[in-house]
């Protein structure tokens, strides 16, 4: 066994490794087998949550169009969804317990790129490796949400809400941001996809599409301002949620009229792609988004054949650092006003199953990129792997995701102490010094 | 549950206090409505089918709700000739699974199977003739959701007909064991590879928070563990066709999940095994918990996105009653207070849109509906399902493309988008304006008004009157007429009256009332 699988290394579990992380306090109070005695309760109160959830409603969000730039950071979160695997992306090297743990699902050192001389990055992340030496990408890793259920469905719903100490809390955590930091306009809030997620859910002036030809308002065949004022006329009562939205998306729909959809930049084939590339379009055409979410395209959910050099992860992986390169290289200085954050519901399993493949499991790596000029961090209170430093089998959990969030609104997003408290009510996040 | 959220107005607390007050027009009728307007034919119709059009009020107002319904439910209904005939283009819904395994081009191209299934629901939500049992299958389907997309895709068409369909006349319990061995359900949460040294816990936790008792139940994890070993085993090999047990991988010893024990012990004989797996997901397909999420869950797709709970436990108690049975549970939705007393609140789904738009216009196809063109797999060229199926993808609501198994979200928020209130603005200008290509047959709009309708009000009258049924409301009227007459004043003499109905089609069809169910 390697000494680093236990307490060995500067990565004692009582001596959290810090890197170059800054300040580390608290963590002591984070006592997870308190929360995880927890959890059944818990998950009933997200539940009843979920359940309780009326949009279109005093949400306390009214349209406008915006008149004064946003300070701060467009903060874009990527949402792995499917439950990503933060050992296979970022690898603890020398660990023969996690080659002995998932033999066909772990690479050689050799093969790994290196960071710094505890972890390796995925071979397939060449150009997350290249934002990392340049200081624009940190990691954090054993990270992830508080109270894991590994239901997809519960801890997805959970992760975007992220309100688990205050049940009752209306709108995602994108949306708490939008309604606390400034006025809301159309285009603040963009999900690029056909659905909008949880995490802009309370939002009626947050937008979501994924192809500019599909949201162009056609004409009726009639005089175009008559059109538009009686559209206008046969959705005032914005008391109704599909007409509060609807005055929206007539707004949004003229503003999308401008959009200037040249690029030099050749994204990867495939959704993801697609997205980053409407995103950036919105962006370099000056439509003010102030956060959005792009959810990456699967397949995270890899029960079987998740693949190590090649197959399923691996291609992933590729697409993944090679689409945010390329929306680095179409934002030009753009770029230094976005931050990407990754979430994702859950980790996988330490052990590989039957099949090749990873069940659910618990801690994963997020990554945190942007222009900063902060970046080239590795942050974590690594968890160890022997067993007795298991979750049910899994990397614990050490660093809520709620932290990173913190850290990259506080410091990137233009987000007071003040609003950061009604955007994660009743939280204390721990700073992680991100961006010191 | 620990906690609950804040009380919102939700359908129930009006009910309540106008129950209570006996004095508001949202009071609960107890029975079937005495008299059976028109009005309410659409409301109901448009509640429980893809869309209420003037002939199919006419049937419910004569046949009485639950004639309509008892109708609707009979398993020796037929469809319409016409449905049927087109349907019938379809190859892999009459196949065996050995079929579709050997058959050539299948075998190679998995999804094609699934994309028939996908384009026969299309057709089956617009043109078909069984309409409640077309609502009921969308529902089951995304219930018992199998993804579309992956390996699953080649016993889809089976799976479509002889665990959703074949089993809405008989009981959910019925139901979720059909799934449970389906190659499609196996195939897409992984039991089929499950195995005592490795169980795989996919199924066994979506079939207990998904499928049956929901987290409502408080289980824990080592019930869910439980309950995958008691899975272990089962196989599907394309070759054999058929499911078989590999009674090496069955996990054996005592085993519990929530209140119910299997001793389990050591055997191998298939049939003991398949017995096991059959009678705890009976059970848990039996427990209250089951029969209120089941209730909660058919609530929130027909009448209210927040199911009031003592409409869920009349349900429940109907479903327990019955051991599941899913004409007794639909019935008892529909003949219940709740639903007669609860004004439309739903927002209609993309595909319910589409259906109701089509079915509000006549529209009809104008071409072969597989397409003329040749392609690698014989159809599906520039076809009318290529169009449909365009047109609900791009609103992320195509067929089975869900891509979690809790199946397509159902409740406004999920669907009150941008891009889908633009889509279905242009749908409605393209469909009436025949900008929609030439697979579809010009909605000849002029043929919906009669010649007595003179006037732009006389017009949006009755147009009103055909796609609501009367129920449109006084605020949209009076937006449509004005929109109307401004169009028509711009519009050449020659083409005025063409203009007024054209554009108090669209405007009808722009509408929230439209899109409100």
């Amino acid at each position: 066994m390697s000494p680093l699988d236990f307490l060995g290394h500067s990565h004692e579990a009582d001596a959290p490794n810090t890197h170059d992380a800054g300040p580390n306090c608290g963590c002591d109070e984070f006592n997870t087998l308190q929360l995880r005695l927890n959890r059944r309760t818990f998950i009933g109160g997200v539940l009843a949550l979920g359940g309780g959830i009326l949009l279109g409603e005093g949400t306390g969000i009214e349209y406008a169009l915006a008149d004064t730039p946003v300070s701060g950071d467009i903060i874009i979160s990527l949402n792995m969804r499917g439950g990503m695997d933060g050992l296979l992306a970022v690898q603890p090297l020398g660990s023969d317990r996690l080659r002995t743990l998932r033999p066909d699902l772990t690479l050689n050192d050799s093969e790994l790129l290196q960071l710094d001389g505890f972890f390796g990055l995925h071979p397939n992340l060449a150009g997350f490796k290249a934002l990392f030496d340049s200081k624009e990408l940190s990691i954090i890793h054993a990270t992830g949400i508080p109270f894991g259920t590994r239901s997809h469905f519960e801890d997805q719903h959970s992760l975007e809400m992220a309100a688990y100490e205050s049940p009752g809390t209306v709108g995602g955590w994108q949306t708490r941001l939008l309604k606390n930091t400034g006025v809301a306009t159309v285009f603040e809030g963009v999900a690029v996809g056909s659905n909008m997620p949880t995490s802009l859910s309370g939002d009626t002036s947050a937008v979501a599409f994924d192809n500019l030809a599909y949201v162009k308002l056609k004409d009726f065949n009639f005089d175009r301002s008559a059109q538009l004022e009686v559209l206008r006329e046969l959705h005032k009562d914005t008391g109704l949620l599909w007409n509060k939205s609807a005055q929206t998306s007539i707004n949004a729909a003229l503003q999308l009229e401008s959009v200037n959809q040249a690029t030099t930049v050749t994204y990867p084939a495939g959704a993801l792609g697609t997205r980053f590339k409407l995103l950036a379009q919105l962006l370099k055409s000056g439509i003010p988004v102030r956060s959005a979410n792009i959810d990456f395209d699967g397949p995270l959910d890899v029960h079987t054949n998740a693949g190590n050099r090649t197959g399923t992860m691996a291609t992933n992986f590729q697409r993944l650092a090679d689409t945010i390169t390329a929306f680095k290289a179409d934002l030009g200085p753009l770029w230094q006003k976005v931050t990407v954050v990754t979430v994702t519901e859950f980790g996988r399993r330490l052990s590989q199953n039957a099949q090749l493949g990873l069940d659910h499991g618990w801690a994963s790596a997020m990554f945190v990129m942007g222009g900063s000029g902060k970046g080239g961090k590795i942050v974590t209170k690594w968890p160890g792997l022997l067993e007795s430093q298991l979750s049910s089998g899994d990397l614990a959990v050490t660093t809520d995701y709620r932290d990173v969030l913190s850290d990259v609104l506080m410091n990137r997003g233009g987000v007071s102490t003040t609003q950061l408290k009604q955007i994660f009510p009743n939280y204390s996040p721990a700073g992680l010094g991100l961006f010191s | 549950m620990a906690t609950k959220p804040k009380p919102k107005p939700t359908p129930k607390a009006k009910a309540k206090a106008s129950t209570g007050a006996k004095a508001t027009p949202t009071v609960a009728t107890p029975t079937v409505p005495a008299q059976l307007t028109t009005a309410l034919a659409y409301r109901y119709l448009n509640r429980l089918t893809y869309g209420a059009t003037p002939t199919a009020a006419a049937e419910m107002t004569s046949l009485g709700l639950k004639g309509w319904l008892d109708a609707q439910l009979d398993p020796a209904r037929t469809e319409d000739p016409w449905t049927a005939s087109q349907l019938a283009l379809f190859r892999a819904q009459g196949m065996t699974l050995p079929a579709a395994i050997a058959d050539p081009i299948f075998s190679q191209r998995r999804n094609l199977v699934m994309e028939e299934v996908v384009h026969t629901t299309i057709i089956r939500q617009i043109w078909g003739g069984s309409q409640l049992v077309e609502t009921l299958a969308e529902f089951f389907n995304d219930y018992l959701h199998v993804a579309s997309f992956n390996s699953a895709d080649l016993y889809r068409a089976r799976y479509d007909q002889d665990v959703i369909r074949a089993n809405i006349y008989n009981t959910y319990p019925d139901m979720v064991w059909a799934a449970t061995l389906h190659p499609a359900m196996m195939r897409y949460l992984n039991l089929d590879s499950s195995s005592a040294a490795h169980p795989n816990e996919n199924y066994a936790r979506e079939v207990m928070e998904l499928f049956t008792v929901s987290l409502t139940a408080g289980y824990s994890e080592a019930d869910v563990q439980a309950l995958a070993k008691l899975l272990t085993g089962f196989r599907f090999i394309d070759s054999a066709g058929k499911v078989s047990v590999d009674v090496r991988s069955h996990y054996s010893g005592p085993l519990t999940v929530m209140s119910y024990s299997d001793p389990n012990p050591a055997t191998t004989d298939p049939a003991v095994i398949t017995a096991r797996a059959e009678k705890v997901i009976r059970w848990l397909a039996l427990q209250p918990d089951t029969a209120k999420a089941f209730a909660r869950r058919l609530i929130r797709r027909f009448v209210m996105d927040i199911p009031d709970e003592t409409y869920v436990s009349d349900l429940a108690m109907v479903y327990t009653a019955t051991s599941g049975s899913i004409p007794a549970v639909v019935k008892a939705l529909v003949l219940h207070p709740m639903f007669f007393a609860t004004k439309p609140v739903k927002i209609k789904r993309p595909a319910e849109h589409l259906a109701s738009t089509f079915r509000a216009l006549q529209a009809a196809v104008a071409r072969p509906i597989l397409g003329s063109g040749t392609t690698s797999n014989g159809y599906f060229g520039n076809s009318v399902i290529n169009d449909l199926y365009n047109f609900l993808n791009r609103q992320g609501h195509l067929p089975f493309n869900w891509g979690f198994p809790d199946g397509y979200p159902d409740k406004a928020e999920n669907w009150t988008t941008f891009a889908a209130q633009l889509a279905r603005w242009n749908l409605a200008a393209d469909m009436v304006i025949n900008r929609s290509g030439a697979n579809f047959s010009v909605v000849d709009t002029a043929a919906l008004v009669p010649e007595t309708a003179v006037t732009n009000a006389e017009i949006v009258d009755e147009l009103a009157q055909r796609f609501f049924g009367g129920n449109l409301a006084a605020a949209s009227k009076t937006a449509v007429t004005k929109g109307v007459d401004s169009a028509v004043a711009a519009a050449p003499a020659t083409k005025k009256r063409t203009t007024a109905v054209q554009t108090a089609a669209i405007l009808l069809l722009s509408s929230s009332d439209w899109n409100l169910r």
